[in-house]
């Protein structure tokens, strides 16, 4: 009975060796990610970055070349001038910065400040386009992520102006 | 001022140089690590993204390649044995002195008589006597060989079994890349974060395009030298074809080698002195479709440097490291002059300067 039992226990630490277990769930809660399966997301989480900033740090500032799209994990960042259609200046945890810049001139429209710790993680301009181009599926669930974005944008953007 | 941060700091940067002297030994074959690393990592990289984990992706390219590795040696090295036994054998052979057997060899012999002749043209300079006791000597030298082999056999074991650890070095390198990248990343202060992200992305393509090209051109130069040298019937054409590829990598003088080595062996093993035009013309050819087609085409405008430059940095390279810092010198000097001026650029960029 022992070794009936212990057969799929192995088979089950063979599968283990090469699917990997989900650890990357949290990354659908960010909209850019949110239509990312199991495997594009480690291969995401493999290019981003863990940083911390202290309250009142620079992130970075406006005319910079931009090399870095951000993604808050915790706390707010002040932007100034305003990024948000609806006026808000403060962006907050799951918000991410520079993909609005990405498709501009390359350089940053904000300066960012640390409203409180922030810790974020950040992903590579280059590390983006690269994902894109090597993954054609990912890449379009990322472009459809980034117009559906877009659009939300202006259409706050619309609002905002007509009333 | 923090005194706390500055101990700490110093007490890291000693760490550092303790940590680069002691590995120091190991640096070169790190290098090659990385090197090979490189080469094999746009292929670990597709099977990733095909769902294959990075180590396992590893695994099957090192598979792959054992396996050509030892269809080569099943099917070339028998021959080679086979030559090396006879060239034993009429070594070993007692009616003759080693001398005799060198003097016998058709270009040494023609050599010789180019002396005699010379020397009774010139008596007083000696020229025979000269010539025969540098044979003596060289042979003697040769005589040596194996008990140097003997008495040395700690440090090349060492070295072989360091060389074997390259591809293990790579195995690392190549299966933790991400990880060792975020790692590096990890301790840049938040002001140089995006700056240093910009310079490791282009080391990271000016290196990897580099090798990666450099590594294809080499494969190119070895298969056509095999393919012509064959075609004119010099002996040994992979071998010959495999060590012109090799140094090819060695700008500017490095073509030459293999075409040297191909007029010697011609020359050793007996064949008509035509041969030689012959062999010339074809490693010629070999050359002009690398230099107009097979370069431009493979590394095109991955590196620009001026060919005094080019010479003088791999003759410094020599005189500071040997064969290895030849190779890499022109690389590495180009890649340092490169990021130079993408750090130049940046800094204004990033108003840090």
């Amino acid at each position: 009975m022992k070794e009936v039992a212990m057969a799929p226990r192995f088979l089950l630490w063979f599968k283990r060796l090469f699917v990997s277990p989900d650890l990357h769930k949290d990354l659908l809660k960010y909209s850019l990610f949110k239509e990312l399966n199991a495997h594009q997301r480690k291969i995401m989480a493999s290019f981003l970055h863990e940083r911390e900033f202290k309250a009142g740090e620079s992130i970075f500032e406006a005319n910079y070349p931009l090399e870095v799209i951000y993604f808050i994990e915790s706390g707010e960042m002040e932007l100034t001038p305003i990024l948000a259609a609806d006026g808000n200046t403060v962006l907050k945890k799951h918000q991410f910065v520079g993909v609005l810049d990405l498709f501009s001139e390359k350089k940053r429209l904000n300066s960012a400040n640390a409203r409180t710790d922030l810790k974020l993680r950040a992903l590579s301009e280059k590390d983006f386009q690269e994902l894109i181009a090597k993954d054609p599926a990912l890449g379009v669930k990322l472009l459809k992520a980034c117009c559906c974005f877009l659009s939300d944008f202006i259409a706050e953007h619309s609002r905002q102006n007509r009333s | 001022m923090n005194w706390t941060r500055l101990i700490f700091t110093l007490i890291i940067l000693l760490a550092c140089v303790l940590a680069l002297v002691f590995y120091s030994p190991l640096l070169i074959y790190l290098l090659l690590a990385l090197v090979l690393a490189y080469f094999l990592d746009p292929a670990i990289t597709w099977m990733e993204y095909k769902k294959i984990p990075r180590w396992l992706g590893v695994l099957i390219l090192y598979f792959i390649i054992a396996g050509v590795l030892t269809w080569l040696i099943a099917t070339y090295v028998p021959e080679l044995i086979r030559q090396g036994n006879q060239f034993l054998a009429l070594l070993s052979r007692t009616d003759q002195s080693p001398l005799q057997l060198i003097v016998d060899l058709p270009v040494i012999r023609s050599l010789h008589e180019l002396v005699e002749n010379l020397d009774h043209s010139v008596p007083q300079m000696h020229l025979l006597a000269r010539f025969d006791s540098f044979l003596e000597t060289a042979v003697n030298k040769i005589g040596e060989f194996p008990q140097l082999l003997i008495s040395n056999y700690q440090p090349i074991l060492g070295t072989l079994a360091m060389v074997l650890m390259v591809p293990i070095f790579s195995f690392f390198l190549l299966s933790d890349k991400k990880r060792i990248r975020r790692a590096l990343m990890s301790l840049v202060p938040n002001k140089y974060f995006e700056i240093t992200l910009i310079l490791l992305k282009k080391v990271d393509e000016n290196v990897g395009n580099y090798i990666r090209a450099i590594l294809l051109e080499m494969l190119a130069v070895g298969i056509m030298s095999t393919f012509v040298l064959s075609i004119v019937g010099v002996p040994y054409a992979i071998v010959i074809g495999a060590i012109a590829g090799l140094t090819n990598i060695i700008p500017y003088i490095g073509p030459w080698l293999g075409g040297l080595i191909a007029v010697l062996v011609i020359l050793i093993s007996g064949m008509a002195p035509v041969n030689i035009i012959w062999a010339g013309l074809a490693m010629f050819l070999v050359q002009q479709v690398d230099n107009y087609m097979v370069y431009p085409a493979i590394i095109g405008k991955t590196m620009k440097m001026h060919p005094l430059l080019v010479i003088l940095t791999v003759l410094a390279g020599s005189y500071f490291g040997g064969v290895i810092w030849m190779l890499i010198s022109v690389p590495l000097v180009y890649m340092i002059f490169s990021l130079l001026s993408a750090l130049q650029k940046n800094l204004k960029e990033f108003r840090i300067i």
